[in-house]
């Protein structure tokens, strides 16, 4: 790690439970600024719900997550909100709002920004313009294909500006066409942007020329460095 | 988005042509008798237009867009509330917050016109508006239900709990508008409140008591009709565009990849959400409760010791006299007592002359002969349903003047033997409520399996839909006369003068309501299973009832519940229906006008627990929640 470089995400003996079940942990994980970190294991080992922790959406039952340096769960205490952690999360199928357009769903997030009236609409427009998806603003969101509905998923994460990006398996219904194209486009933004990404897949051979490293997760919720 | 896929090979015919002959008799036939009668007379109509009638149905619709917009204020924030988040007992809450539309609204009003000084429309809209709430809250719980958690997800990570409300909000309206909706169908159609708040206040009509009154002063069935055609032009204006906006987005939210959506923590907020809720219980159900019980152990004078010397026969209104209030000038509350006699007698004499009505014995006693051969128009009578009861009550009246004063002993001593009267007097018409309410809900709730399937499986589904609505749009005074005039012929008339009327007439009144309950379970049901099962080789009845019945029980039991419940509490057809007249519900309306204070209110709360019954039994010894939505 380079002086100047800080871990974007350092997790201590992270566990989540589900009532009494335990269905994560206990996990540790470096994670450093800019790093595009592929999280691969079999399904339900965990991975979706690690995301869900960092992000907020999932409480801690022991252990610790802080995201750049400053505590942001740990089991018994107050955790930092969910819109305040820097965070943003493309969720697996997309997750858009649908009584809204491919507009109004970006006008909608920068509005809990401050940011309205034309201002907003001009930033929106530089979002959908980022991830390719112009020409149909006033289209709702059931009505959109898989690429464009995915890469309107990242627009909407990336509206709140976050430092990491958290990715939920965002390849899973595109065709490899389409797979290539949002890999290139995300590894682009990260670098414009300056994003952590910290990305979940049951398939590593799909996004490993993006990523700097792969790490697995196994049945028992222990990490490991995988070689690529 | 592509259409359903619609097809008639999963319904039955057979099936479908006893569920259909089913509810032609009970609930088409006496809506097709009433408009028959119009078509012969179809001058009537003219006789609809004029400043009396435009001003009533100002009223009304004002009335109804009151009582909505009040359900909606109420029942929006509470069913998202105790559906989603982690209110303080959130479970509790929301089955105590479907308790007021079980109670009578005139329970409500016993207790609102004691503790407030409003009165007219605004307290009728006022307790309506409470009284339908739950009808908001229950279909703004459920559109909330059925947001996707990882929507949800993604809303509050980019604003918090302020982005998610944001969000859904739009969501959830329609739903809850669809509940308000349905709150404006009910108050505009309910006649009975607003007849007991003008006996405690200054008069108002309203356009359901309009019909009753058309019907009373001269028996003219079409009349009649023709009074009541703009209430159902209303409720049709009304319902047709929810039945369309539900057949569009019947269950589309809900796929093979839904997530639930997880409890909604609302920090800081907790406390405000936990009490707001608690207050609406508070005024909706357990206020009006709690006062019942407070009355039936003699109110006021046990506790203050104020001797309120006051005659047990009050008319217009007991409770109103004891607060001060001022009496009603007219015998309003009293008047519909009255014209029930002439209408019965009416209907007698309008519909081919039948049997003078003498009652069968056991099946309702109530009724004095005198009664059934009243003439036309008005007469005065005292308590027509139970003369017997008007004896002992009268007997009892100054029995009990001694007990003012006397804090909390006196006050059990008080409850146990306002319970003990109120069971002496009328354990036979709550005996006989229960069984009419057990035989129409047996009956309505297989033929609403059969028509509900139609409806989601059919090709003409939102036809059929609108057709089975059709007897709840009708006002209950219009369904009750129509159901006088087809049953009260020679042939029929030992029939007519049987609980089986009464049973029919609640079945015909509310299958509508067990209909669109399992037409929505059936909408939400998986249709391959259907069509696995008919590749099995099984037919359209084994289909019906061995592989959908297991799969929406918890539907069918919500609607045979829900039919039971609203027939316990039925009064608006039942108090033309000499038959029905024997009904628990009938004799607290009597007694609200001419009994005393704890024999009603011990009364009413023997029939809330008859009404509550079968949702308390379900709740105690079942795990699964009942499903009440269409």
């Amino acid at each position: 790690m380079s002086p100047h470089q800080q871990h974007a995400i350092a997790i201590r003996g992270l566990t989540v439970q589900a009532g009494a079940t335990r269905i994560l942990g206990p996990v540790d994980l470096d994670v450093q600024e800019g790093e595009h970190v592929l999280l691969v294991g079999p399904s339900g080992s965990g991975k979706s719900t690690l995301l869900r922790a960092i992000a907020g959406l999932e409480d801690p039952a022991a252990g610790e997550i802080m995201l750049f340096d400053r505590s942001a769960s740990r089991a018994g205490s107050r955790s930092t909100p969910p819109q305040e952690r820097g965070v943003g999360l493309l969720f697996q199928g997309g997750a858009l709002w649908p009584h809204m357009t491919v507009l109004q769903t970006l006008l909608f997030v920068l509005k809990r920004r401050g940011l309205t009236g034309a201002p907003a609409k001009q930033r929106a427009e530089e979002l959908l313009e980022l991830v390719d998806l112009t020409g149909i603003n006033g289209q709702k969101a059931p009505t959109l294909s898989g690429g464009e509905a995915q890469r309107l998923s990242l627009a909407r994460a990336l509206a709140s500006e976050p430092r990491i990006l958290l990715l939920d398996e965002p390849l899973g219904p595109l065709d490899a066409p389409r797979r290539a194209a949002l890999l290139d486009r995300l590894a682009e933004l990260e670098g414009q942007l300056g994003l952590t990404t910290l990305h979940v897949t049951h398939d590593p051979g799909e996004a490993e020329r993006v990523a700097t490293r792969t790490v697995e997760i196994g049945d028992d919720g222990t990490l490991s460095a995988v070689a690529t | 988005m592509a259409k359903p896929h619609r097809s008639t090979a999963l319904v039955s015919r057979p099936l479908l042509a006893v569920g259909l002959l089913g509810f032609l008799v009970l609930c088409l036939a006496p809506l097709l008798l009433m408009a028959e009668r119009l078509a012969g007379d179809p001058s009537v109509i003219t006789d609809l237009v004029g400043g009396r009638t435009l001003l009533l149905l100002l009223w009304t619709v004002l009335l109804g867009l009151g009582a909505a917009s009040i359900a909606l204020a109420i029942g929006l924030p509470f069913g998202f509330l105790v559906s989603r988040t982690d209110v303080l007992g959130a479970r509790l809450l929301r089955a105590l917050g479907i308790v007021p539309i079980l109670l009578p609204p005139i329970m409500l009003a016993m207790t609102w016109t004691m503790l407030l000084p409003l009165r007219g429309p605004v307290m009728c809209a006022l307790i309506l508006g409470v009284s339908s709430f739950p009808l908001v809250a229950l279909f703004a719980a459920r559109a909330a239900e059925r947001i996707d958690a990882r929507r949800e997800e993604a809303a509050l990570l980019t604003g918090g709990l302020g982005s998610v409300l944001a969000m859904e909000l739009p969501l959830i309206l329609p739903s809850a508008l669809g509940g308000s909706l349905l709150a404006f169908v009910v108050a505009i159609n309910d006649f009975a409140l607003p007849d007991y708040v003008s006996s405690v206040g200054r008069k108002f009509n309203v356009y359901a008591g309009e019909v009753f009154s058309t019907w009373q002063v001269d028996g003219n069935e079409a009349r009649a009709v023709a009074t009541a055609l703009p209430l159902l032009a209303l409720t049709a204006a009304v319902v047709l565009p929810l039945l369309r906006a539900r057949a569009r987005s019947g269950g589309v939210t809900i796929d093979s990849t839904f997530q639930h959506p997880r409890t909604l923590k609302l920090g800081r907020w907790r406390a405000p959400a936990t009490l707001f809720c608690l207050a609406v219980v508070t005024v909706g159900a357990l206020l009006p409760i709690g006062r019942l019980a407070y009355e039936s152990g003699g109110g006021s004078r046990v506790f203050s010791g104020v001797s309120i010397r006051r005659d047990g026969w009050t008319q217009g209104g007991g409770a109103a006299q004891n607060m001060g209030a001022t009496p009603a000038p007219t015998l309003t509350g009293a008047g519909i007592t009255d014209a029930v006699s002439a209408a019965q007698a009416a209907a007698r004499a309008a519909s081919g002359g039948a049997p003078a009505s003498s009652p069968s014995p056991g099946i309702s006693p109530g009724i004095s002969p005198a009664r059934a051969a009243a003439p036309q128009g008005r007469q005065r009578s005292v308590d027509p349903a139970a003369p017997e009861v008007e004896a002992a009550l009268k007997a009892s009246a100054t029995d009990d003047l001694s007990d003012f004063g006397g804090g909390l002993p006196a006050f059990a001593s008080n409850v146990a033997s306002a319970f003990a009267r109120a069971l002496d007097l009328s354990r036979e018409s709550l005996l006989w409520s229960l069984l009419f309410a057990f035989g129409a809900a047996t009956l309505a709730t297989p033929l609403a399996l059969i028509l509900g399937h139609a409806i989601a499986r059919g090709r003409r589904g939102v036809t059929l839909e609108f057709l089975t609505i059709l007897p709840l749009a009708a006002p209950g005074t219009l369904f009750g006369i129509g159901s006088i005039v087809l049953w009260n012929h020679d042939a029929t008339g030992s029939f007519y003068d049987s609980g089986g009327l009464v049973v029919v007439l609640f079945a015909g009144r509310f299958l509508a309501v067990a209909t669109l309950i399992c037409a929505g379970a059936v909408r939400s049901f998986d249709r391959r299973l259907e069509e696995s099962a008919e590749l099995a080789g099984a037919g359209p009845a084994r289909r019906l009832f061995g592989i959908l019945t297991p799969g929406i029980w918890t539907s069918l039991a919500g609607s045979w519940i829900a039919v039971f419940a609203l027939s316990v509490r039925e009064l608006d057809a039942a108090v033309l229906v000499p038959a029905a007249n024997d009904t628990a519900m009938f004799r607290v309306f009597n007694a609200v006008h001419f009994g005393r204070d704890d024999f009603v209110s011990a009364l009413s709360l023997l029939v809330v627990f008859a009404i509550l019954l079968p949702g308390l039994l379900w709740t105690l010894f079942s795990r699964r929640r009942l499903r009440f939505l269409p």
